[in-house]
């Protein structure tokens, strides 16, 4: 094992991350069965490890796999990670620490008797966004549609996207620089392929409702931070125009915090530079978790 | 016994040491489409056509394997040739294929593509005990992809809503195999299986708007027409299944097996049709194996 090497939890081992692999008979790879949840360390220290673990059980609880772990063993493992791989954080910036659950290796659609259970500290991939606070993001709406509640609740985060697969691949078509968003079944705004979307219009921060789409933490935390600097802030059922017609936009999710969308459908949004109130929320994200969350994004992604 | 012998990556390695890397999309977003088919006393059965929509998958999906048809079906021939020696043991072999989108942040800058080819014994365990007495079927709650979001013509891997059929389907009857509708209501597929249903003499099957481009389906077909029985594809809803005087599904392992009930329910005397009879009789004779027979002899609990 490399000395630079993080080590990873596999189901009640810790292994070094090269050699975290899957079966190809996990059900987890062969027939997408996999939930997760994504935390980050801010400075070394989690954020709200506690939700992201609530989160990934209210997952396992829609899908029905047991991981055979206590929420509460699930953090503490997440937070061992996370301390087992401290003399490594100075490379990495900060971690991911990412949690997945596979129903378990199985026959060809048999059902598994022991969950796979993954716990690892990732560095935070700083490069794929960080120029993009100051210059603004660029969104494409793809063609592929959000799942339908009927078939898997987005409200599920797990592993089994292939239309988010097919959503990176249309918004590249349209713009190179695009991140994805798609549309529910009706034409309404939903999600990213791994993010929440907000606009402001005339002082007001509007966001697609919780019905069809990813209980968001960092879409949470937007929520908490507007209210303390009294921002008004909505849901309601927002379609396209909403976006090319908004005074400024923005996407959140937990690496990112949130970043300014400046360009939607190579329509470009507002003035084209990312707007106050992105700027006001990030500024008061930055304070909170005590670090300037811009800064350290672009420290590491010149590494 | 030797252990079965997998492509994997470009070697040949155990089975059981096919892992898939944690970055690998085809694990981290089930980005990876797949195929199956089996053997027949030792020979592949419609390699060609599993090749060929293999190849439609991946041009949906915009994956490249790598590799050309020729040299996938070659590496699927090869894998059969180097565990031939399992074949007096477990009677034929179920191949299984699939072509990951390899590595990457985004699915436009990924790979390599990461391809696997193994081959197992056929499932015949998951069927055997249903040949004589029928199999069960459920209605799942659960509904099929819209094409909107994924064309269920591919055939891919990111399917959590068959995981939750499955399970719903087995709390309604623990032996169920479970029944798909699409958004609107129709009958579509399951979640390893074609449905079909025979009322007044005529097989009925859901057209193929909204389920995958099955093999077993085109050779029941085939196989109807060579018999003289009328077959139609039409919208089905779950009343047809109720109210028919047969059903069976449709699926590589056995190629016809019947379904005698439904949502706990029996079709009509709730005994294999004469008409889903005939047709595994037929296909029987048509790769020249009992199917029946070798499914019981070999299948392994």
């Amino acid at each position: 094992m490399a000395k630079n090497e993080p080590v990873a939890y596999l189901t009640g081992e810790w292994v070094p991350l090269s050699e975290l692999k899957v079966h190809v008979h996990d059900r987890g790879f062969y027939i997408g069965d996999t939930v997760f949840d994504l935390a980050r360390t801010f400075n070394g220290k989690s954020f709200k490890m506690k939700e992201h673990i609530d989160r990934l059980f209210r997952s396992m609880k829609a899908v029905r796999i047991d991981p055979g772990l206590s929420p509460e063993e699930m953090v503490g493992i997440s937070e061992e990670c996370v301390r087992r791989n401290e003399h490594l954080r100075k490379d990495a910036g900060d971690w991911h620490v990412w949690q997945a659950v596979t129903r378990g290796v199985a026959g060809w659609r048999e059902l598994p008797t022991k969950a796979t259970v993954i716990i690892q500290c990732v560095p935070i991939p700083f490069k794929i966004y960080a120029s993009q606070f100051r210059t603004g993001a660029h969104t494409v709406i793809a063609r592929t549609r959000s799942y339908s509640a009927d078939t898997i609740d987005p409200k599920v985060k797990h592993y089994s996207r292939m239309n988010f697969n097919m959503a990176d691949l249309e918004a590249r078509d349209v713009d190179p620089q695009g991140w994805p968003l798609l549309l529910d079944q009706n034409g309404n705004l939903t999600e990213g392929t791994a993010y929440n979307v907000f606009i402001v219009s005339n002082g007001v921060i509007r966001t697609p409702g919780d019905n069809a789409l990813l209980q968001g933490i960092s879409r949470g935390a937007v929520a908490e931070i507007a209210e303390r600097l009294n921002i008004p802030i909505v849901q309601e059922e927002l379609q396209p125009y909403d976006l090319y017609t908004a005074d400024e936009a923005f996407i959140t999710n937990t690496p990112m915090c949130a970043l300014p969308v400046t360009r939607a459908d190579n329509r470009t949004i507002g003035d084209g530079k990312p707007g106050p109130i992105t700027q006001q929320l990030l500024a008061a994200w930055s304070e909170w978790v005590g670090m300037d969350i811009v800064d350290q994004a672009e420290r590491y992604a010149k590494r | 016994m030797p252990t079965y012998t997998a492509y994997f990556k470009g070697e040949w390695i155990p089975s059981d040491e096919m892992k898939i890397d944690r970055q690998d999309r085809g694990f981290r977003t089930a980005d990876v489409v797949f195929d199956a088919m089996r053997t027949y006393n030792g020979g592949l059965f419609k390699l060609g056509h599993h090749i060929d929509r293999l190849y439609r998958s991946l041009q949906y999906a915009r994956i490249d394997s790598g590799l050309t048809r020729e040299e996938m079906s070659a590496i699927v021939e090869e894998t059969v040739e180097r565990n031939r020696g399992r074949l007096k043991e477990d009677g034929d072999f179920q191949l299984y294929m699939f072509v990951t989108r390899g590595k990457g942040m985004w699915a436009n800058i990924a790979g390599p593509a990461t391809v696997g080819v193994e081959a197992y014994q056929v499932p015949f365990h998951r069927y055997a005990p249903f040949i004589d007495n029928g199999a069960h079927g459920a209605v799942a709650k659960t509904r099929s992809y819209s094409h909107q979001s994924v064309d269920p013509k591919i055939k891919h891997q990111a399917r959590m809503n068959f995981n939750l059929a499955e399970l719903e389907a087995k709390d309604i009857d623990p032996d169920a195999f479970p029944v798909l509708l699409d958004m609107e209501g129709n009958l579509t597929e399951g979640t390893i299986n074609s449905m079909f249903v025979v009322t007044n003499g005529v097989i009925r099957t859901p057209t193929d708007d909204n389920i995958l481009q099955s093999v077993s389906r085109s050779v029941v077909m085939d196989l109807a027409e060579r018999l003289g029985i009328p077959l139609v594809e039409e919208q089905l809803q779950p009343y047809d299944l109720y109210t028919a005087d047969e059903a069976f599904l449709s699926f590589t392992g056995p190629g016809v097996l019947p379904m005698t009930v439904v949502d706990r329910q029996d079709i009509a005397d709730g005994k294999p049709g004469p008409i889903t009879t005939q047709l595994l009789a037929a296909w029987g004779e048509m790769v020249g194996v009992d199917i029946a027979d070798q499914a019981k002899r070999f299948a392994r609990y």
